[in-house]
């Protein structure tokens, strides 16, 4: 066996132990899993047996082993080109969604802000005291919870949001 | 055609408006309290103060989306009395009115939407005539036309091209009998701005639109309105490169849609 086919074979199997640790749950990546272990396996077959390789490719009409096996890296790569994009597509569209809720979000908080600001203004208009209801940056003050009931709340596992969606259910329809 | 002729503006002849009541300009704020304008703000710090404040005279509700700018754009909008909501990215023109609308359709006492661009290029008369004809016709929606009327010459023959193959590339506005997909000027109600779900961040969102009005079956009609190409929205304005843009988002998009990936 020639060095190259040893590096090849290492290679190959490195790859094998990568994909089989890093394990999910859902089915499309069961799926990839498979055609990758597949996948992983012919390079094997095809580095120790390269003549078999060219048996297939004059059965289907092409030259030498090389060249099928450059067609299918061709298109291989067209498919992961194409996979690539459209899962980048999906990718936009919920950082859009974030980046939207937090815009929409502070843009509802600076009205408050201002709204209390106005609050304030007007109380000093009438004048009332505002101190009490108001730090120096217009901020409403509220007291921490300690000071009202004395003990440190610890938080539980209730209070954890748990409705988090699979992300692979929620497709586009975000 | 001399570009300086106007301070740089090339303006069309004054068109006749039929006199309709509430549609005059100058009625002032008070007529148009159920109305809200979305305008998507990237990068128009020299401008957008002006536009902003013109509009305001008119409409009580105007929301500016600042899709992340680098300029002072947000802080000239801070200095108007309209909205602001800032995108803490660059999302993209589309991204921006979804953002807009979906703000301006919680607002309580909203009816009539309208997306209008902030580089002064269109005209609060027209939003005018566009809200009219949703008021008292059986509309859903009334997209903005530069095609038709006297105003085919003043369009940039480059820019007529871009446009006129996005157009023509969508089978749908074909069949729609539409003119002009990508302009920004749109008028709708609350069924359109609740049922509105834009995907595609960038420029590929006007022929998402057209595909939404097919798709959701949302009644429309096309108004003819002035656009002003100053020299300064002619720099901004679309590329040949962008129509290949729009063409393949479109593409994309139709195929993502028949799949049953999109809801």
């Amino acid at each position: 066996m020639t060095i190259i086919k040893i590096l090849l074979i290492a290679a190959a199997l490195g790859l094998l132990v990568l994909l089989v640790r890093n394990h999910g749950t859902n089915r499309a990546s069961a799926l990839t899993k498979i055609w990758l272990t597949l996948f992983l396996l012919f390079a094997i077959y095809a580095v120790i047996r390269p003549g078999d390789v060219s048996w297939v490719a004059a059965q289907l009409g092409v030259g030498r082993g090389t060249d099928l096996v450059l067609y299918l890296l061709v298109v291989t790569f067209g498919y992961f080109g194409v996979f690539t994009y459209l899962r980048f597509k999906e990718l936009q569209l919920r950082f859009a969604t974030l980046a939207r809720a937090f815009a929409l979000l502070d843009a509802a908080v600076r009205e408050s802000e201002r709204r209390i600001a106005r609050m304030g203004a007007d109380a000093a208009a009438d004048g009332g005291p505002i101190d009490d209801v108001l730090d120096e940056r217009g901020y409403e003050t509220v007291r921490p919870a300690l000071e009202t009931t004395g003990r440190v709340v610890e938080p539980t596992l209730d209070d954890v949001d748990r409705t988090v969606p699979d992300p692979q259910v929620v497709r586009l329809s975000a | 055609m001399s570009a300086n002729q106007n301070g740089g503006l090339q303006v069309s002849e004054p068109r006749h408006v039929p006199a309709i009541p509430g549609m005059r300009l100058g009625d002032g704020a008070a007529h148009h309290s159920d109305l809200w304008l979305v305008v998507p703000v990237f990068n128009e710090g020299p401008k957008v103060e002006e536009v902003v404040s013109d509009l305001l005279r008119e409409f009580p509700n105007v929301v500016c989306v600042d899709d992340g700018s680098a300029d002072e754009s947000a802080a000239a909008i801070g200095r108007t009395a309209a909205q602001l909501i800032r995108h803490p990215v660059n999302l993209g023109q589309g991204a921006a009115l979804q953002t807009g609308i979906e703000f301006a359709r919680k607002q309580a006492g909203a009816e009539w939407f309208v997306t209008f661009d902030a580089d002064g290029q269109h005209q609060a008369q027209d939003v005018l005539r566009m809200v009219h004809r949703l008021r008292t016709e059986p509309l859903d929606i009334v997209l903005g036309t530069r095609f038709g009327g006297s105003q085919d010459r003043l369009v940039p023959w480059t820019k007529r091209i871009v446009l006129r193959t996005a157009t023509a590339a969508s089978r749908r506005s074909r069949r729609m009998r539409l003119t002009d997909s990508h302009n920004g000027l749109r008028a709708f109600n609350r069924r359109v701005a609740h049922e509105l779900q834009l995907t595609s961040n960038g420029m590929g969102h006007a022929s998402e639109f057209v595909e939404l009005i097919d798709l959701m079956g949302w009644r429309v009609a096309e108004e003819q309105v002035t656009i002003l190409y100053s020299e300064y929205s002619m720099a901004k304005g679309q590329s040949l490169l962008n129509g290949v843009n729009i063409v393949f988002d479109s593409a994309v998009r139709g195929s993502g849609r028949r799949t049953g990936a999109r809801r």
